[in-house]
């Protein structure tokens, strides 16, 4: 006997769910520091408990906080299954954070403004952020890139996303504003 | 993601998908298959399909029926007469054996004295309708109807199974003789606590003790404890759990004010102490044992006990710094009527009263569990399988709380003194069958000297008493205190202190235990410690994922961080902006009001996957949890008053906003959160009051609330 579909609350459409959302947890988990294989995993698992019990969907903000809730619970117990002693600094201030750069649109915008904001550095700054990420180069290597010590690397790199994330959290107060 | 960026993961995990194009995958083909199930569902089916395929069993057949001669039926016929004639010989001549064997043991019974037996009161409801011996021989009837019930002979030695006491019959006038009690019939893991150390050492002294203790372990369980938390959040906190409610934004600005090493004393001392916050105490810790003696008793309309009268004796009696000690003794020795208005008014009679029947099994229960944090009630029925409880001690505690009854009279309930003497037995069945009976003991088989002429109140007298004295009666009251600040006890559950409750701090569950004993059962002085102790500053923010302290996954609570209540669902500001949103799209209150359950019930649902550990079961009845569920009851309500007296008060609107930022999150608001709080203004009409109430909703719904609920 086939099981029964999954009951449907008033306006709950599994499917536009996880097309809208799918990508903000996503985001939200590698922001929380998984790595990319353990965030789809994980986004994977939350949304199909999620959809196991579906529920009234009253805003964009409610169901993405839940959501987000959903999954740093995932994470937790995933932590604790392989039993790792990995620290983070401040969840509740991450998770603040990040649902301040998520907004409405999953983090579209905080994207877009961390693009441009990547075109104010300065071009040693940007070079070394992109080897780092782009390149998945070593610190050693930027360092003989940029002709640098790497402690040097370190602290340029350091620095650059820290102007980073100023100017992204610039961006996004002033469009609060408007 | 090397470890050497973890530096800022958000940036991180930006620039990863920015520079490194490691986009979000698209997921909703791997979650929902092609015909809408998700893929539990299709797996679940596969499971299905694949038990299906495996081939069924095969068909045993019969073998052929074998060919019956056609004179066997007459040969049978013949047969089965000849049987019939050859058992019925067989039976007459046995029954003629058994009868002499009967005559003879007729005969010899008449010249010997009666064997022993206990002779119970046919009333008694426990009495359990006897085995009919093959042949009746019962005694005339007796002036009083009792039951003759043949038991095994009375054992000496000291054992932990059940011990079989014999009382002399009573309508034989013999001397009552002493009964002996066997030497220790406590359960073997009971009996090897130690005793506690009974003492009054000065606050300091048990703080230190509890401090260090606390140090030791986290470091041997590896365990960092969070970080320690700010004036403002802990005064919150110290308010919230001493008083039941928020401070006071002056309340906060004095502990601000004071810049001594010793402020947090200070005001724990005041809090404790000053005739200011008496009745605030007395109010909220009323609910607090109310809520320990009679978890939901006394509720309905028609309850014989009264939860509502009981609470206002609880009051009065905390007001009245009666100690814990008193207080007891008079919910054990009252006796009265639970509503008021009556001659015999007596509202500390409820506890008993609650459930109260003629066999006292509820109240029995009871009074094991929330008095001295023993799971007695499986002994009702049979010996304890794990903590080694026999029925004998179930029963003789049992049998000191049959000398109290519920009398029903002209449509009234009160508690009164039953006729039974004292040394009354109670009859009770062991699981093979046999019957046994019990005469009130304490738990630990010590007799309980009742005053001359062994009336039932100087029992119950004497119960309280030893109630009070045991060392097991100051450690659940321990236990049951630091649960109600910290929201975990030391043991798991809460009112079971037997061998499977461990606790990963008994030295100071005993320590506090043995204080608490010391200090006469001041329950401000246990409360004082608890709130000065290094695990009440600590934060409640985890940081650490895979730490050992997780009680909420069924780990055992090493307090070193502060467990907080049900998290709220967004910060500040976003829980302003939705609850503007929420009342400009509702169409009435009611609405409203469920718009905003919903919402903060989805965030705070978890669907975290089940541990590998199994959660035991946390029964604690005995903690607030009034109004139900409170994960998906939001924070309202105004009980100080504060947001009525802003709502009056002259101050601009900007201003009260700001009052209420103070309190609520110990800050004043941004720039952005003041125009929404402007919006919540004009989304209510202009009228302060409802923007207030909003306001204070949204702020205590905040994940950033300092409040502690």
């Amino acid at each position: 006997m086939n099981p029964a579909p999954p009951q449907q609350a008033a306006g709950f459409d599994p499917v536009r769910l996880i097309q809208a959302y799918q990508a903000g947890i996503w985001r939200y988990l590698r922001a929380l520091g998984c790595e990319a294989s353990l965030a789809e995993d994980l986004t994977q698992d939350t949304f199909v408990a999620v959809i196991q019990r579906p529920f009234n969907d009253v805003s964009p903000a409610a169901t993405s906080a839940y959501l987000r809730k959903t999954a740093l619970n995932m994470l937790i117990s995933h932590e604790r299954r392989a039993g790792r002693m990995r620290p983070v600094e401040d969840i509740e201030q991450l998770d603040r954070t990040w649902t301040r750069w998520a907004g409405d649109d999953e983090g579209e915008t905080a994207l877009h403004h961390l693009r441009d904001c990547l075109d104010r550095l300065t071009d040693r700054a940007r070079m070394a952020l992109e080897m780092r990420f782009r390149g998945e180069a070593s610190r050693m290597e930027i360092a003989a890139a940029l002709e640098i010590t790497e402690h040097g690397a370190k602290n340029l790199m350091q620095r650059a996303k820290q102007q980073l994330r100023e100017c992204v959290e610039g961006k996004l107060t002033s469009s609060d504003e408007d | 993601m090397k470890t050497e960026y973890d530096d800022d993961p958000i940036i991180n995990a930006c620039l990863s998908e920015v520079l490194g194009g490691h986009a979000p995958p698209d997921l909703a083909a791997r979650i929902i298959g092609p015909d809408g199930r998700t893929i539990a569902q299709l797996s679940a089916q596969a499971n299905e399909e694949l038990l299906a395929a495996i081939p069924p069993p095969p068909v045993v057949t019969r073998a052929p029926a074998i060919e019956i001669p056609a004179d066997f039926a007459r040969k049978k016929k013949s047969l089965r007469r000849n049987n019939q004639w050859s058992i019925a010989a067989i039976v007459a001549v046995a029954a003629g054996f058994v009868g002499l064997i009967v005559a003879i043991g007729w005969t010899t019974r008449l010249k010997s004295p009666q064997p022993q037996i206990a002779k119970v009161p046919a009333r008694s409801p426990s009495l359990v309708t006897p085995r009919t011996p093959p042949i009746a021989n019962r005694p005339a009837p007796a002036e009083k109807p009792v039951t003759e019930l043949p038991i095994e002979p009375a054992a000496t030695v000291p054992q932990p199974a059940s011990v079989v006491t014999i009382p002399p019959p009573r309508e034989n006038n013999l001397a009552q003789q002493p009964i002996e009690p066997p030497a220790s019939v406590l359960p073997p893991a009971i009996a090897t606590l130690p005793p506690l150390k009974r003492q009054s050492s000065p606050d300091n002294a048990v703080v230190s003790f509890i401090n260090n203790q606390f140090t030791q372990t986290w470091k041997q369980a590896g365990v960092r404890p969070t970080a320690a938390i700010s004036d403002a959040e802990w005064c919150q906190r110290v308010f919230s759990r001493v008083l039941g409610r928020a401070a006071t934004a002056d309340e906060l600005q004095a502990l601000a004010d004071d810049k001594s090493a010793s402020r947090r004393e200070k005001l724990v001392r005041r809090l404790l102490t000053e005739k200011t916050y008496a009745n605030e105490f007395a109010n909220h810790w009323s609910g607090v044992l109310v809520q320990a003696f009679l978890g939901h008793g006394g509720s309905a309309a028609n309850a014989p006990a009264s939860r509502e009268d009981l609470q206002k004796y609880f009051a009065s009696a905390l007001a009245s710094n009666k100690s814990y000690g008193q207080i007891v003794t008079d919910l054990l020795t009252a006796t009265g009527s639970p509503r008021p208005g009556a001659d015999d008014y007596n509202p500390a009679v409820s506890f008993l009263l609650d459930g109260m029947t003629n066999d006292a099994t509820v109240p029995t229960a009871r009074v094991a569990r929330v008095l001295l944090g023993h799971q007695l009630q499986c002994a009702q029925c049979h010996q304890h399988p794990s903590q080694g409880w026999s029925q004998d001690q179930y029963w003789s505690l049992n049998a000191c709380l049959r000398q109290v009854r519920a009398d029903r009279r002209d449509g009234a309930v009160r508690l009164v003194t039953s006729p039974r003497a004292a040394t009354d037995t109670v009859a009770y069945q062991t699981p093979d069958g046999l019957s046994k009976t019990a005469t009130p003991h304490f738990i630990d088989g010590s007799p309980l000297p009742a005053a001359e002429g062994g009336s039932g109140q100087s029992l119950l007298a004497s119960l309280a008493q030893r109630v009070v004295a045991s060392d097991d009666f100051s450690r659940a009251a321990a236990n049951r205190i630091w649960a109600q600040i910290f929201d975990y006890g030391f043991t798991r559950p809460l009112d079971d202190l037997g061998p499977n409750s461990k606790s990963a701090e008994p030295e100071v569950l005993d320590r506090l235990a043995g204080e608490f004993a010391g200090h006469d059962f001041d329950l401000k002085a246990i409360i004082g410690w608890a709130v000065l102790s290094e695990p009440f500053s600590r934060s409640n923010k985890l940081t650490d994922l895979a730490s050992k302290d997780m009680p909420e996954e069924g780990e055992m609570a090493l307090f070193s961080r502060f467990y907080s209540r049900p998290t709220r669902s967004a910060d500040a500001f976003s829980s302003l902006a939705q609850v503007a949103r929420i009342r400009s799209s509702s169409s009435s209150e009611r609405e409203m009001e469920r718009a905003r359950v919903d919402w903060l019930a989805q965030a705070n649902r978890t669907s975290a996957k089940p541990s590998p550990k199994k959660a035991p079961v946390i029964d604690s009845p005995s903690i607030v949890m009034t109004g139900g569920d409170p994960v998906q009851r939001p924070a309202s309500g105004d009980p100080s008053g504060l947001v009525k007296k802003l709502a009056a008060s002259q101050m601009s609107f900007d201003n009260k906003a700001e009052h209420l930022f103070l309190v609520a999150l110990g800050r004043q608001p941004t720039a952005r959160e003041r125009r929404v709080a402007n919006d919540l203004l004009r989304t209510a009409g202009s009228n302060q009051s409802i923007a207030l109430d909003d306001l204070w909703w949204s702020l205590q719904n905040s994940s950033e609330c300092i409040i502690d609920r």
